[in-house]
């Protein structure tokens, strides 16, 4: 066993990867200088058509149609996380098995229209057999379903199925369900589609329809309404403080919550909580409704701090408060204070503050049965500091470390961290792991190991410049986190990644540290970061994809 | 192993009888009459070219595959000799892809590693199908992707799981798990075939999916504005659709069908837990257990290609650093041997607890092996006499050459079948060369002229693989 063995462990687990890092932020290219940054032209970076995540289906449809599919949609296998996120544009892909589950899915939701008269009247002033009544429709519906501005062509492609229809004998409502039908299943339903400039020249300004969808898809996770549909259409999203003022209209709609817990839970990577193996034999209490408890514990912790308090994101690592089930409370060793989820304040309780110390992300970085110091040090390094460190070289043993008595996880890190080849990479991570020791792996504090090593929980911080904050607690380290300004910064590129729907790269680095500004002058909150990230003249340009060509 | 599902397909039942899947749920039988005709009955001068990678995770052991005696019957790679006589295993390839898993797994059948979610290029079923069918396939599917494995909770999922890409890198698909919905996926609906012409819903049900191509076309046609990567998204998803259409309205008269196509039968799904995540310790399966849903797979890809279904793809039994913890009684070239708990396989390497690591091995060509001699089965023949096991190019691989210290991409167990006397077959060959070299002589050899992959790591033709 070699002091080093851990380092290519975790490159073998990916964690360490020689091309590039989970969260694709490679350090410098992302951090420009900001005032050179003035003197460049906007940038959008390159965007691609993106499938819609199950959650934008459900929405889209719910909010258009006025139907209810996510039972259906539960069904479906669900959306991967790589790179961060579940929403990358590059991995959305379609299988036969989801494009027929998308057929199946848009004649069930064409039939459940429950007035289709009422439904077809919000569309069209008319419903008698004529072209107009029937164009009335399709543009009109396309606007909100399709998202766009129906070409001639589209129009007459799907007018056929009114003619489908009187065939058959049948009036304008069951045309109009044929057409809701083979909307559901167009390329501009399914994929947020925008028209692209003919070359990679400077970048052009989104139509109208794109820029209100781009609005309502990051806020909502939804379709633009009327009142952003109607904005875009005369010209009121043009500008900065436009946009705003949408955003902030749209915070308000109950979708803008849903949104961010989606945001939240794809972030910490907690959607493979309940999916967790765990020994029942050394963890006999977790089991998968505690799971669901701790899941739900971190998405109303972060309501709260989003909705109630508007405090920075930053504040999630510090605040002193969490709500519980009493099973969770009790798993907590705290005294139940009532039934269903209640809020409990942790102030005095010298093992729980803020998110990290939260059993979802605990258990769900914890590594497998026997928490790993490594892994849960390298979640710090990658989604909360948005770092990374190279692959290890080749000639380095991979086998991991024993402990055994006498010699904890944090004893072998320490050796790590001094040997010469291993520390340059680990002493950037292994460290924040040392905090995390006492926490087991389905994170229920501990003040010793199996082998009955005590643990402790001290260590000091290695900033980016050099330097070494020590911290003596989770109390401590919590804070020194909160503090950092990287730690700032990479809330900033996670929600831009998250908004953006794709991996970021070199050409987003002065949108970054645009919108980073912007938003330490008014406070970090969550809000902060979708308007900042709305009045970025970015946001309403598009560049053209590079071809590829292999 | 368990064979028992060897001869399913060739049982005389009734068709009545026999086109019912598990829950008693009619199933049609969705073939293209220009399939049929063109594929399975016009006598081709000779067969067609099928291209399919067989991938598993975590490669085999140094020692096991250097070693002189490297295919006897005593060493984990001895479920190989059942089909040794139609294959070449190949040693001393160099990916040149660095020291992880997900380079190593994003680089096999690729010869690139790929990045940000995206690949650098085709893998070598997909560069094939393209250039021997710029047009489409003639088949139900233009690929077929199946895999059995666990996921891996960690960045670069996406080079662990995939392993067929398309030409801008984008994937493919993502590979089917349960046994039954790739019957699903083969044998089409779980509901009788529909006649557009017969009853109004079918002829609605015709008319929608008509005009929802038609608007894929134009969206993705020469008037698009999209750019390429979007273009080749949506035009992938629009044959997506086009299969479902095919699969709905196409259903050919099942009297012209082949009796063992015909007689497909739904599978039932073994009790295992399918798509979820493995983090450290991994999942638990019964080995049992385990062994009937890759035979399953294995049966209906067999199927497919029988069937003329499909033509490209890949197999995927273990993804890249898999964590399968493989529990319950196996036998180990003659030996009883019990799967402990311990440990799952990936660790195992970690751990150098080499014993389950070469059974682990073994376990995994077992299960290679048996899709290879379905393929073998002489009822099934060519046009020219030979079983789909000559014909084909079969391509087996893994991601890394040496799992236990450094994890290195070099010396990377590929093997490859004889593709109608194309290669040379028989036993080991040492080609010393890179994984370029070899995907690029192997597509040469099948007409294939444009290559693939870094072209920085391509020297030429390996004579020494041809026949």
């Amino acid at each position: 066993m070699t002091a080093g063995a851990v380092v290519a462990l975790w490159a073998c687990n990916g964690v360490i990867g020689g091309s590039g890092d989970e969260s694709g932020v490679s350090g410098d290219v992302l951090s420009p200088d900001l005032a050179e940054c003035r003197e460049r032209p906007p940038d959008p970076g390159e965007s691609s058509a993106r499938r819609l995540t199950h959650a934008e289906y459900q929405n889209t449809v719910f909010d258009v149609l006025g139907v209810d599919v996510s039972a259906e949609v539960a069904q479906l296998t669900p959306d991967i996380r790589v790179e961060g996120f579940t929403n990358n544009a590059a991995t959305l892909v379609v299988t036969g098995e989801l494009a027929n589950a998308y057929r199946s899915l848009a004649h069930s939701a064409a039939e459940k229209i429950e007035n289709v008269d009422d439904f077809v009247s919000r569309f069209a002033r008319c419903q008698d057999a004529s072209d107009d009544c029937r164009e009335e429709f399709i543009r009109r519906l396309g606007t909100k379903l399709m998202r766009t501005s129906l070409e001639p062509e589209q129009i007459g492609n799907f007018a056929s199925l009114f003619e489908v229809a009187e065939a058959e004998g049948d009036g304008f409502t069951v045309g109009a369900k044929l057409v809701v039908e083979a909307m559901l299943q167009s390329a501009q339903f399914l994929y947020r589609v925008e028209n692209q400039p003919p070359s990679s020249d400077a970048p052009n300004p989104v139509s109208p329809h794109e820029l209100a969808s781009r609005l309502a898809y990051l806020v909502w996770g939804s379709a633009p309404d009327d009142a952003l549909l109607d904005a875009a259409m005369r010209g009121d999203l043009d500008e900065p403080d436009q946009r705003e003022t949408e955003v902030v209209r749209m915070l308000e709609h109950p979708r803008a919550r849903e949104t961010a817990r989606r945001y939240f839970a794809d972030w910490l990577g907690l959607d493979v909580l309940e999916a967790l193996g765990r020994d029942q034999n050394r963890y006999p209490n977790f089991n998968r409704q505690l799971a669901r408890d701790m899941k739900e514990e971190t998405l109303r912790f972060f309501d709260h701090l989003v909705w109630e308090e508007q405090g920075a994101i930053t504040d999630i690592y510090t605040r002193q408060y969490t709500f519980a089930t009493p099973a969770l409370a009790e798993f907590y060793g705290l005294p139940p204070a009532g039934d269903g989820f209640q809020r409990y304040d942790l102030i005095g309780v010298p093992d729980r503050i803020g998110v990290l110390t939260q059993g979802a992300v605990l258990a769900t970085h914890a590594g497998g049965d026997d928490p790993s110091l490594v892994r849960r040090g390298l979640f710090v390094l990658h989604d909360l500091l948005c770092d990374s460190v190279p692959s290890p070289p080749d000639n380095v043993d991979t086998t991991p470390p024993d402990t055994a008595k006498g010699t904890s996880q944090r004893n072998r890190s320490e050796e790590r961290v001094k040997n010469a080849s291993c520390g340059g990479c680990h002493a950037q991570f292994d460290p924040f792991g040392y905090v995390f020791e006492r926490y087991d792996s389905v994170g229920a504090a501990r003040a010793e190991d199996e082998h009955g090593n005590m643990l402790r929980s001290d260590g000091l911080f290695q900033t980016k410049d050099g330097k070494e904050i020590p911290f003596s607690d989770v109390q401590a380290f919590v804070q020194t986190l909160a503090d950092r300004p990287r730690a700032r910064t990479c809330t900033v590129r996670k929600q831009v990644q998250f908004a953006l729907g794709r991996v970021l790269g070199a050409a987003d680095g002065c949108t970054l540290v645009q919108i980073e500004d912007a938003v330490s002058q008014r406070g970090g909150t969550y809000q902060d970061l979708l308007i900042e990230i709305a009045r970025h003249p970015s946001f309403r340009l598009i560049r053209a994809e590079s071809e590829r060509d292999n | 192993m368990a064979q028992r599902n060897a001869r399913r397909y060739r049982k005389v039942l009734s068709r009545r009888t026999l086109l019912r899947g598990a829950a008693g749920v009619t199933i049609a039988l969705p073939f293209l009459d220009e399939m049929v005709t063109t594929s399975l009955f016009a006598a081709p001068p000779e067969p067609p070219k099928r291209l399919v990678t067989l991938f598993f995770g975590n490669g085999v052991l140094p020692r096991i595959f250097n070693a002189s005696d490297a295919l006897s019957a005593n060493s984990p790679l001895s479920p190989l000799r059942s089909v040794l006589p139609k294959i070449s295993v190949l040693r001393g390839i160099d990916m040149n892809a660095g020291t992880s898993h997900p380079n190593g797994g994003g680089a096999t059948f690729v010869g690139f590693t790929g990045r940000e979610g995206q690949q650098r290029g085709p893998s070598i079923d997909i560069r094939a199908r393209n250039q021997l069918h710029p047009s489409g396939v003639p088949t139900k599917l233009q690929a077929l992707l199946v895999a059995s494995y666990f996921r891996g909770h960690t960045p670069y999922t996406l080079y662990r799981m995939t392993h067929s890409w398309n030409e801008d890198g984008s994937q493919v698909g993502r590979p089917i798990e349960r046994p039954t919905a790739l019957f699903t996926e083969l044998f089409g609906q779980t509901s009788a075939p529909i006649n557009p012409t017969e009853t109004k819903e079918g002829r609605f049900q015709k008319s929608v999916l008509d005009t929802v191509i038609n608007d894929y076309r134009h969206i993705t046609g020469e008037r698009s504005n999209l750019g390429g990567a979007s273009r080749a998204r949506i035009a992938n998803h629009l044959e997506r659709v086009r299969e479902i259409e095919r699969s709905i309205f196409d259903p050919i008269n099942p009297a012209n069908l082949p009796p063992f196509c015909r007689d497909a039968q739904s599978p039932s799904d073994p009790n295992v837990p399918y798509g979820v995540e493995a983090n450290r310790p991994g999942v638990e399966v019964q080995v049992d257990a385990w062994t009937q849903v890759q035979n399953e797979l294995a049966d209906l890809y067999a199927m497919a290609l029988r069937c003329d279904l499909v033509r490209f793809g890949n197999l995927t039994f273990q993804a890249s650093g898999e964590r399968v913890q493989l529990r319950g009684r196996y036998n180990y070239n003659g030996q009883n041997i019990t799967f402990n708990d311990r440990d799952a396989h990936h660790e195992y390497w970690h751990d150098q607890i080499f014993p389950e690591v070469e059974w682990h091995t073994h376990y995994i060509m077992s299960q290679f092996a048996y899709f290879m001699q379905q393929l073998d089965d002489a009822s099934y023949l060519d046009e020219n006499g030979r079983t789909l096991l000559d014909n084909a190019l079969i391509m087996m691989g893994a991601e890394l050459g040496n799992g236990s210290g450094v994890h290195d991409t070099k010396n990377v167990f590929h093997a490859i079948t004889s593709a109608n006397e194309r290669f040379r077959v028989g036993g080991l060959i040492d080609v010393d060369a890179s994984s370029v070299d070899v995907y690029n002589t192997c597509l040469e050899a099948l007409g294939v002229t444009r290559r693939m992959g870094d072209q920085n790591f391509y020297k030429g033709t390996l004579n020494s693989i041809l026949a």
